[in-house]
């Protein structure tokens, strides 16, 4: 399905992209959503706000509890976290620039969202091979397409013959039907990659410490594969059925605009033990 | 153990496919400093410092050679191999149990050793050693994702008397290759006691369509760099991003394809050299 429906791509329109399209969940997102609000640009445009910085924190925060189980003083720890490598230098900037009141309710949503995270998330047996804010892609169609993904956690033996990898992303906001479609996109490159699929995606919200936990199957991969032609033909500017564009519920609410398709799945949140993995 | 975990392995152990006929090394040598000196024509500048990743750059973005390189800062990518490596190692002499479980400590031995003797045996340990914490697990963070795959994808205990990790760089120059100096990193050397050693090799990315000749070119260069010419079995890449391991067997026919790569890369250095003011030149 992958391949026959970006085949006919032309080449021409992935030069920024070093020669290849570079399709990543965020830009499968701004293409795939509502068409007053759709951006296929590159890079999209990327307004910092509390939100934002909040995440980018507390993603920082979990990394760190992953790896060394503790976290002292959150604010100040995620910062240096986040410092590191460069490449969020215009954040940083961005949170240094910020009003007294805004960088204390900013430092107080963090420090909440830490607490609760070291209470809550399970110290990890080493022996699952947690890694965290791993890098994983694809190729499809000799290399035109590149499906590329940073998964907040994945455990499990990298590549194996067996099902074995379990990825989580996590959130710090709100529960959104979107965050399943980001969850297939990671499931589908696993399972392009590699022999076998993941055999669980889950986002955690660390607000709230829901673990939404949805298993891969035949049919939610089936799904994402279908979402990313679509999104990637529009990435290309190459033309798509419209039935894979879905509106925003402000834009759906006006006259003549209603939801075409789209997830729309809200499966109750489980809290679930994270599963058994074989020792390595 | 799975099977692609023991065919992995096993690959690592296996006997040489093709035997080397007497001075391979030697007319693979000659044929890469005469391609090396036809190359350079009429360019001059500063060495060319050749490895892996100058090759493929100067095969898929050679636009970026002529560009001034960042000063150094220490990052937690240059980190992440050494440190992945030593823990790696940690766990294959069976220290620990997996990556996750020895990084921390290791770090900690590092610095330990740092410390009391004043020999950075990482380079790295002054300025780990002056990072909070925040900092200091991102560190520690990238070494666990970075070495997990290299950890699971062979069965390193039982390698682990006759592997090197890491280790130094291999080298080559010579006064006919001129500027020209080679260097070759490996990510570990296996070398049972009776057959020619297989080496592993990590990168970032995919593989391009030259994936052969990069990977023959770290066996091409730990060939130069020693005097008796022995060369490598096999090389074996892995690409974690992509999830991909591919081999390359060494014969000849791949010695000469790696020092053709080579002589292509001076061919556009000496090129863009030739295009832009010696002064502007990295």
């Amino acid at each position: 399905m992958l391949e026959s429906g970006l085949a006919d791509l032309s080449p021409d329109g992935a030069a920024a992209d070093g020669g290849r399209f570079v399709v990543t969940k965020d830009r499968l997102t701004r293409a795939l959503c509502c068409p007053v609000h759709r951006n296929v640009d590159r890079f999209g445009q990327r307004e910092f706000s509390l939100p934002l910085a909040c995440g980018a924190l507390v993603d920082v925060l979990f990394r760190q509890i992953v790896t060394v189980g503790a976290v002292g003083d959150p604010m100040g720890e995620a910062l240096e976290g986040l410092g590191m490598g460069g490449r969020q230098t215009p954040l940083m900037a961005w949170i240094d620039g910020l009003p007294p009141a805004d960088l204390a309710e900013l430092r107080s949503e963090v420090d909440r969202q830490a607490h609760r995270l070291v209470e809550r998330w399970p110290a990890l047996e080493p022996a699952w091979l947690p890694r965290t804010q791993e890098s994983v892609r694809a190729s499809l169609v000799g290399g035109l397409v590149e499906l590329s993904a940073r998964v907040d956690l994945a455990v499990g033996r990298p590549a194996g013959d067996e099902a074995t990898v379990a990825i989580v992303e996590l959130k710090s906001g709100a529960r959104r039907p979107g965050h399943r479609d980001d969850l297939r996109f990671y499931a589908l490159i696993e399972a392009l990659r590699n022999p076998a699929p993941p055999f669980t995606v889950a986002t955690y919200y660390s607000r709230t410490g829901e673990l939404d936990v949805m298993p891969v199957t035949h049919d939610g991969l089936v799904e994402a594969a279908r979402r990313c032609v679509a999104g990637t033909r529009l990435l290309a500017g190459a033309a798509t059925a419209v039935d894979d564009v879905t509106w925003c519920p402000s834009c759906a609410a006006l006259p003549g605009r209603a939801p075409i398709s789209g997830t729309t799945d809200r499966a109750a949140p489980a809290a679930v033990d994270l599963p058994v993995v074989r020792a390595a | 153990m799975s099977d692609r975990w023991q065919v992995a392995t096993a690959g690592l152990l296996a006997p040489p496919l093709h035997d080397l006929v007497d001075g391979t090394v030697t007319r693979v040598r000659a044929r890469l400093e005469s391609g090396i000196a036809d190359a350079m024509g009429p360019a001059t500048g500063a060495p060319i410092d050749i490895g892996l990743p100058y090759l493929r750059r100067a095969r898929y973005r050679p636009e970026t050679l002529g560009l001034v390189d960042e000063a150094f800062a220490w990052k937690p990518a240059f980190v992440r191999r050494s440190l992945g490596l030593e823990v790696v190692r940690a766990c294959a002499e069976g220290r620990f149990r997996a990556p996750a479980a020895a990084v921390g400590p290791v770090a900690d031995h590092a610095l330990d050793a740092w410390r009391r003797t004043g020999w950075r045996t990482f380079h790295w340990e002054p300025w780990f050693a002056g990072l909070g914490a925040g900092a200091r697990s991102v560190v520690l963070a990238e070494a666990v994702t970075w070495a997990t795959p290299l950890w699971a994808t062979f069965d390193w205990p039982p390698l682990v008397a006759s592997t090197i990790f890491g280790g130094s760089d291999d080298r080559w120059s010579s006064a006919a290759a001129g500027p020209v100096h080679l260097r070759g990193r490996v990510e570990a050397r296996v070398h049972p006691s009776d057959a020619r050693p297989s080496l592993v090799s990590v990168a970032s990315g995919r593989p391009g369509d030259g994936w052969r000749e990069e990977l023959a070119y770290l066996a091409l260069v730990a060939a130069l760099a020693v005097p008796d010419g022995s060369v490598a079995a096999r090389v074996v890449g892995l690409w974690p991003e992509a999830a991909v391991r591919l081999a390359v067997e060494i014969d000849e026919e791949a010695l000469v394809g790696a020092a053709d790569r080579v002589v292509d890369a001076v061919a556009v250095t000496a090129d863009i050299r030739c295009a832009i003011p010696e002064s502007d030149v990295a």
